[in-house]
């Protein structure tokens, strides 16, 4: 008798390996038993090696906090931390394992929930409520890492000369302070007398009330046709919705996808009934909850139950220009993640390295191990920034791509293999060393590969 | 101007006032030196700052909260004339507010807790052609006078059907003259007691509807709720203010046993001033929709609550025991820090407020 599959999840992002289904695009057919898988396989969604999966019925539930000893914390702490995003508590881990002894304060304006973001995105396909994403309280994680936590406390501004930060609960001191605010969700300004009701998807509440809204509608209009805009297009469309999908550009993930695997993902999800608009943006929303009227750039008029923006994101950078920090698009870091105060680093969404703001997971992982390397007085484990490897959760349409840092150009690109619709494009230099891919359809069993190739340290 | 006002005025009655004397005299002066209407656009030329209506209240604030308060009852009683479509009130009623000839309340404290699911809303009514019959009761609002044809008030209640049943909520103008509606004084408080500060009863109590100001009442409480709760900042920076006044003052005998406290003068007026430029940049805006600007609203509102505890303390440790003596300036300072924490919506109610909105629960 066979034994029943079973399902485990990445620790790091939520991405679920389920044992019947495997993973058909890093090679590993149906029924591949995750004890079966060979160890340099690594999470197709965030990289991390296959030792950071755990079985799906492991993962530890939220307990009522109630039972938890309050942790009093300190109104001096060596290390601060603000913000509780994927950033924050990676930070708050590494720095924990290379300095036992430190005095650590997390400071978050939500409720610190321990989740998996990238897991947001693919919630929704899965029927996993808000609830469900929920790996630990606030209050669990900073007993495990035996730190003081402080929730739903918004820091209103930082004294650069006092070390001191002021918040809604108090005033509280630090010696060294790490950003880690993440990035806010960006809207289109448009006119109407709701715009005010568009909709966001960037947390854990907006996706609590995101899918409790779509339960009451039947026609959603997304706004931006990159990653995060294609995604929901297409989870959205299998869910029963119908969708539109307004792209400003003339073609979907532009500035990241190739132009013919773009053409070829858009052929795919406009066939499974995705009403895609290039070229058009929204002008104006009016009417009324779950029946809104929206005027297009075209002049039609389209009625919508529910308007998402998808446009991207903006590093949220307030409390760094309150310490007059060196700021671009995002508060510019060096080498070890620090900011232009040599006492204040920033890291995750909210940073900027020479590549510029790099919003995935990857980069966090190992700016938090550089930045508590670095308050330990190593200097020998620097961060510099690589260009990940990108899953993108079409199901219609298998893509796997790393962009060369810095490029964008559809120039770039050059098709070496097109069988099928299966495509393989590459980005070399002048010399033919790989410097970036972009594969799809069957072609993407060649990712793990090829990343090595232009990542040599990395997987 | 508002300084002179204060000067030769409000400062020879703080004391009084501290003591129970309820006075309109000085709201009077300050409506005629248009201390009253910056953040009503239809009597300042069209021209909406809040934040100078909320600097103008803190100016008064530092000198004598209590009237500080008054006022906020006032300007806020004018906000729900100004952002109401009632033509007759804003022709009628609201320059006069603004002349300080008439004074305006609010007795909203209720209702904010109901929409927050603090408590039930105390006060209901039954439509009729012309009016509303009014029943219920409200404790402690303040500004009002028994009997008053100069005084009104803001008041939200259900509108129920004949079998009690709530159909929505709306609000109104209330005069205090209204027959059937008595005032109570029923407790004293250990401040702010100069206020005019009554518990209420509407027995079959009607009000033409000539007083309405919204019904049904959510669309409009959406608009004014910002420029409520902003508008109260003008208490929290005036107080503190003046409890930094106050420990300065101490620190020209005390200053070298009161380096060993924790809050120095410097400190909470850089705060104070850090937060006062908070109040500022969302007074540019105080119509943004959105739960997103309203929560900020919220936090900055609570950070004043904060700072306030902290100044409540401080003023009376930099005074020592000359703080402690009756009548001394410290000792009330900490009295009126105090009611910014606890007078609706207080820190209790903040934190609730802001935890739903943060965690994207719904209303209650």
């Amino acid at each position: 008798m066979t034994e029943e599959y079973r399902k485990y999840i990445c620790k790091v992002c939520g991405l679920i390996y389920d044992e019947e289904e495997g993973d058909p695009d890093s090679g590993l057919a149906p029924g591949t038993r995750f004890e079966d898988i060979p160890d340099d396989w690594y999470c197709p969604l965030c990289l991390v090696s296959k030792a950071e999966f755990i079985p799906l019925e492991d993962l530890p539930k939220a307990v009522a906090d109630g039972d938890l000893p309050k942790h009093k914390i300190s109104d001096y702490a060596d290390v601060m931390i603000i913000g509780s995003g994927y950033a924050g508590w990676q930070v708050a881990e590494s720095i924990r394992r290379e300095l036992p002894d430190a005095v650590i304060t997390l400071i978050t304006a939500d409720d610190g929930v321990v989740y998996p973001k990238p897991s947001l995105s693919m919630a929704l396909r899965q029927d996993r409520s808000a609830d469900d994403l929920k790996e630990y309280s606030a209050q669990q994680k900073a007993a495990e890492l035996d730190i003081g936590v402080k929730t739903l406390t918004r820091v209103m501004t930082v004294n650069e000369q006092r070390k001191k930060v002021t918040t809604t609960k108090g005033n509280f001191h630090y010696d060294k302070l790490i950003i880690a605010t993440g990035a806010k969700a960006l809207k289109p300004q448009i006119s109407g007398t709701v715009a005010h009701e568009m909709v966001t998807l960037n947390d854990l509440p907006s996706y609590r009330r995101f899918r409790k809204t779509i339960t009451e509608v039947d026609h959603i209009t997304i706004i931006g046709g990159g990653l995060i805009g294609t995604e929901m297009a297409e989870d959205l469309i299998e869910a029963g919705k119908s969708v539109t999908l307004m792209v400003r550009e003339e073609q979907l993930m532009p500035g990241m996808l190739p132009e013919s695997i773009a053409a070829d993902l858009a052929d795919k999800i406009t066939a499974k009934g995705v009403d895609i608009r290039f070229g058009q943006m929204v002008t104006e929303m009016n009417g009324a909850n779950g029946n809104y009227d929206l005027k297009l750039s075209t002049g039609e008029q389209l009625s919508t139950g529910l308007v998402l923006s998808a446009i991207g994101i903006a590093p949220n950078v307030g409390l760094a220009k309150k310490l007059n920090l060196e700021i671009n698009r995002g508060i510019k870091i060096n080498d070890y993640c620090q900011t232009s105060n040599p006492d204040v680093y920033a890291i995750g969404d909210c940073a900027e390295s020479e590549a510029g703001v790099q919003a995935f997971l990857e980069p966090i992982r190992r700016q938090a191990i550089a930045i508590a390397a670095h308050l330990k007085g190593e200097m020998e484990l620097p961060f510099h920034a690589v260009s990940p490897l990108i899953k993108t959760k079409t199901s219609t349409l298998s893509i796997m791509l790393s962009l060369p840092l810095g490029i964008s150009d559809q120039n770039a690109w050059k098709t070496e293999e097109h069988i099928g619709s299966d495509q393989k494009l590459v980005c070399k230099d002048e010399e033919d060393h790989l410097l970036g891919f972009a594969l799809s359809g069957e072609m993407v069993h060649q990712a793990n590969s090829l990343y090595k190739q232009v990542n040599p340290n990395m997987g | 101007m508002i300084e002179q006002v204060i000067k030769k005025s409000l400062k020879p009655l703080t004391v009084d006032i501290d003591h129970g004397k309820y006075t309109t005299e000085v709201l009077s002066e300050l409506g005629k030196v248009g201390a009253f209407s910056p953040h009503i656009p239809s009597q300042n030329n069209g021209n909406l700052d809040l934040f100078k209506t909320i600097q103008n209240m803190a100016q008064v604030s530092e000198e004598c909260m209590s009237t500080g308060f008054m006022m906020w009852a006032h300007t806020v009683c004018e906000w729900y004339i100004e952002n109401s479509e009632n033509e007759w009130l804003k022709s009628e009623i609201l320059p006069k507010m603004v002349e300080g000839e008439l004074f305006g309340a609010t007795s909203l404290s209720n209702p904010m807790k109901y929409f927050a699911g603090i408590e039930p809303l105390k006060v209901y009514a039954v439509e009729t052609e012309d009016g509303y019959l009014l029943n219920g009761a409200l404790p402690w609002v303040s500004n009002i006078w028994p009997n008053s044809d100069k005084h009104f008030f803001g008041c939200i209640f259900h509108v129920q059907d004949e079998a009690g049943n709530t159909l929505r909520d709306a609000m109104a103008l209330i005069p205090c003259d209204l027959e059937n509606l008595t005032l109570q004084q029923q407790v004293e408080f250990i401040g702010m007691e100069g206020t005019g500060t009554f518990a209420m009863v509407f027995d079959d109590a009607f009000l033409p509807k000539k007083y309405l100001l919204a019904d049904p009442v959510g669309p409009y409480l959406q608009k004014i709720k910002a420029g409520f709760v902003l508008l109260q900042a003008g208490m929290a920076v005036g107080v503190i203010q003046g409890c930094i006044n106050e420990m300065n003052k101490s620190n020209l005998s005390l200053s070298a046993i009161n380096q060993y406290l924790d809050n120095t003068p410097e400190e909470l007026q850089e705060e104070l001033n850090d937060a006062a430029e908070i109040v500022q940049e969302l007074c540019e805006k105080p119509y943004t929709p959105g739960d997103d600007f309203f929560k900020s609203v919220l936090e900055v509102r609570l950070l004043g609550a904060e700072i306030c505890k902290r100044a409540a303390d401080s003023v009376m440790q930099h005074a020592g025991a000359k703080g402690y003596i009756v009548d001394a300036p410290a000792q009330r300072k900490m009295r009126e820090a105090y009611f910014v924490i606890i007078v609706t919506p207080s820190i209790k109610h903040l934190r609730k407020e802001i935890q739903r909105l943060e965690v994207g629960l719904d209303a209650a």
